[in-house]
């Protein structure tokens, strides 16, 4: 009995858990989810009220018959929901009465009434105290005169498997039936409106330019600080490895007015160069080289390889996991980077804008199709998103150390 | 900057959580952990549609939440339809919450590192005393922590005082409606690059910088008496 009880709690307490677990990661997938299914959006289904989720599309059925498909309604017969196709709209109806009995109303099409008397000579008769024109109406085969109590354009709704079942109703009023219905052509359409084939390349060259470049200046200047002896070297590593201190928002103005020296403002080289070394990067590969058995390298030096042969022979394959962990942290930030590429690219210069400033601009010029804003939102949200699930082990890892070691 | 305590207070809670030894955690913890990499621009894009005060999600939510409660209670409270972002009273709200959105599951994987470097010993120790979770929690969990605590709540407030991009795409402009969401680094922009007092913007930079480096030189002591007194 005492057993049983502590299961069921443990049983409720891990189910209170989970909820919570899932209750968070919906928050935080949430808009991810959002951004996609929107980018897959027409633009008048993404203003509804109340949103939802799913894009959706007006169905569509064939009907023999009609050389179209004809979009489909939900529509009332006699008290059962039925989908109906709309054959015909902008049919106008007039209700008739007679004019000494208002309440027998008839509803006819107001092509088969005809004008009592004839269109140029119209009857008319007084009801309370106002001329109202006549009809001649048919009702079970016999010709009455009415008046036209009033008129409303409807639609003609046919049964898709008997389309001789008809019924009349107001067509805004009705509901159409919608299905799923994706519209992965938003994609294509953001990509030729905004340059953005151009920006997506931008950004991918930048991006594996900074990546390499960091990669190898790191790999390099950490084995110069951690193997090499040469005068002042621990000095030179001091404050190499103190502008990590130094914010970037500390060196955009001087950056920028360096850049306007040498003639890179406006260049992707402004992009590329001056993020291609990295302090940090350049302490973390040298702390690992120093771990990595000296005896090793000396066996291979007196075999006479060069320092650049044991780097690209022993060293570097052996530090793989450390090389990607680095190479995934640059990418996102590379990837994501927005305020220095909005400081010293022109705006006006498309060609040569990367992923974010080229959304910048698209939520300007857009601003009334969230779908392709969205769409351009998720072409640069997704590839960083791929980069972190296949790095995923590296970097969750490491961040989680740096936050030990401080 | 007051983004800090909704990011640390609910990356603490779930790290407590995950930290249980159950399946599905290295999930979880990848889930809460993908705003922190996504494109801060694009991300800012995707909550400008979501704050949206006609057809946005969040007053949807909103909406619903109010028809629920008040057919609970049968009360009549009015669906207040925020407009988010051109609402002076809660434009830096907005703001706020996509920061915290954003560094909360970077903040879990921190504090989850720091829990797992807590003996388990000590809990063991408790039960035996016959401490309860909540004693265990305020007693071991939250002292021990303290280290990771401090180097959460300093780099957080260190992003928030940079926050430039979720301002300048969510609001137009970016100052927000009677400057209620103005930051110092969009400030630094605006004089710096729009118009071109550089020499003013680089003040601003040395604040910035000024503050940052306090906070960066305070961590580094703690970290350095912690150790000492680890050892």
């Amino acid at each position: 009995m005492k057993i049983q009880s502590y299961r069921l709690i443990r049983w409720i307490n891990n189910f209170i858990l989970y909820f919570i677990l899932t209750f968070f990661a919906l928050v935080m997938i949430f808009p991810f989810l959002y951004m996609l299914a929107t980018s897959f959006k027409t633009p008048a289904d993404t203003f509804r009220y109340p949103p939802h989720m799913l894009p959706r599309n007006a169905a569509t059925i064939a009907v023999t018959g009609y050389d179209e498909p004809l979009p489909l309604y939900k529509v009332d017969v006699d008290g059962q929901p039925k989908e109906y196709a709309l054959a015909k709209s902008n049919i106008k109806v007039g209700t008739y009465a007679p004019a000494d009995n208002l309440t027998s109303t008839v509803e006819r099409y107001l092509t088969e009434v005809k004008p009592t008397g004839g269109a140029m000579n119209q009857q008319k008769v007084s009801v309370n105290g106002k001329e109202e024109k006549l009809f001649d109406v048919d009702v079970d085969g016999k010709i009455i005169p009415m008046i036209l109590i009033s008129q409303t354009t409807v639609g003609e709704f046919i049964d898709p498997q008997n389309p001789e079942n008809k019924v009349f109703q107001n067509v805004r009023l009705s509901e159409p039936v919608e299905d799923f219905g994706a519209h992965p052509e938003n994609y294509t359409e953001v990509v030729e409106l905004n340059n953005m084939a151009r920006a997506l390349t931008n950004t991918a060259l930048v991006t594996i330019l900074v990546v390499l470049g960091q990669l190898v200046t790191s790999v390099v200047g950490g084995y110069a600080f951690a193997r090499l002896r040469f005068p002042g070297r621990d000095t030179v590593f001091v404050f190499y490895l103190g502008t990590v201190m130094i914010p970037f928002v500390m060196l955009i103005v001087p950056l920028y007015q360096l850049m306007v020296l040498i003639g890179w403002t406006d260049r992707l080289a402004a992009l590329i160069i001056p993020w291609m070394f990295t302090a940090y990067g350049t302490f973390l590969m040298r702390q690992h080289f120093i771990t990595f058995p000296k005896e090793i390298e000396e066996a291979a030096l007196l075999d006479g390889a060069s320092r650049l042969q044991i780097l690209t022979n022993i060293l570097i394959p052996a530090s793989v996991p450390a090389l990607a962990t680095q190479a995934t942290f640059t990418f996102l930030y590379a990837w994501n980077s927005f305020f220095w590429t909005l400081v010293i690219i022109n705006v006006g210069n498309e060609k040569n804008h990367v992923l974010t400033l080229a959304l910048n601009v698209l939520r300007g010029r857009a601003s009334d199709t969230p779908n392709l804003i969205l769409a351009g939102a998720a072409i640069a949200i997704v590839p960083p998103l791929i980069v972190f699930i296949l790095g995923q082990r590296f970097f969750v890892e490491s961040v989680a150390s740096s936050g030990v070691k401080g | 900057m007051f983004a800090v305590p909704f990011s640390v207070i609910p990356a603490l809670v779930l790290s407590n959580v995950l930290n249980s030894k159950l399946p599905g955690m290295k999930f979880y913890r990848a889930v809460y952990f993908m705003p922190s990499i996504a494109a801060v621009v694009g991300i800012s894009l995707v909550w400008q549609w979501l704050y949206n005060a006609t057809i946005g999600y969040i007053n949807y939510f909103i909406t619903l939440g109010i028809e629920f409660w008040n057919n609970l209670f049968n009360l009549a409270v009015v669906d207040p339809k925020i407009q988010w972002v051109s609402d002076e009273k809660t434009a830096l709200f907005a703001v706020i919450i996509i920061a915290a959105w954003q560094t909360m599951g970077f903040n879990t994987v921190l504090f989850l590192a720091g829990l797992q470097n807590i003996p388990g010993e000590l809990y063991e120790a408790a039960t035996v005393d016959g401490a309860g979770p909540w004693d265990k929690f305020w007693g071991i969990t939250i002292p021990l922590l303290a280290p990771t605590t401090f180097y959460v709540v300093s780099t957080t407030t260190i992003q928030a005082m940079q926050v430039f991009e979720q301002v300048f795409i969510l609001m137009n402009p970016a100052e927000g409606p009677n400057n209620s969401t103005i930051t110092l680094v969009l400030y630094l922009y605006r004089s710096g690059f729009q118009n071109f007092k550089q020499g003013y913007a680089s003040a601003i930079a040395w604040v910035l910088f000024i503050v940052i480096f306090g906070l960066t030189l305070i961590q580094f002591q703690r970290q350095r008496q912690s150790s000492i007194y680890e050892s």
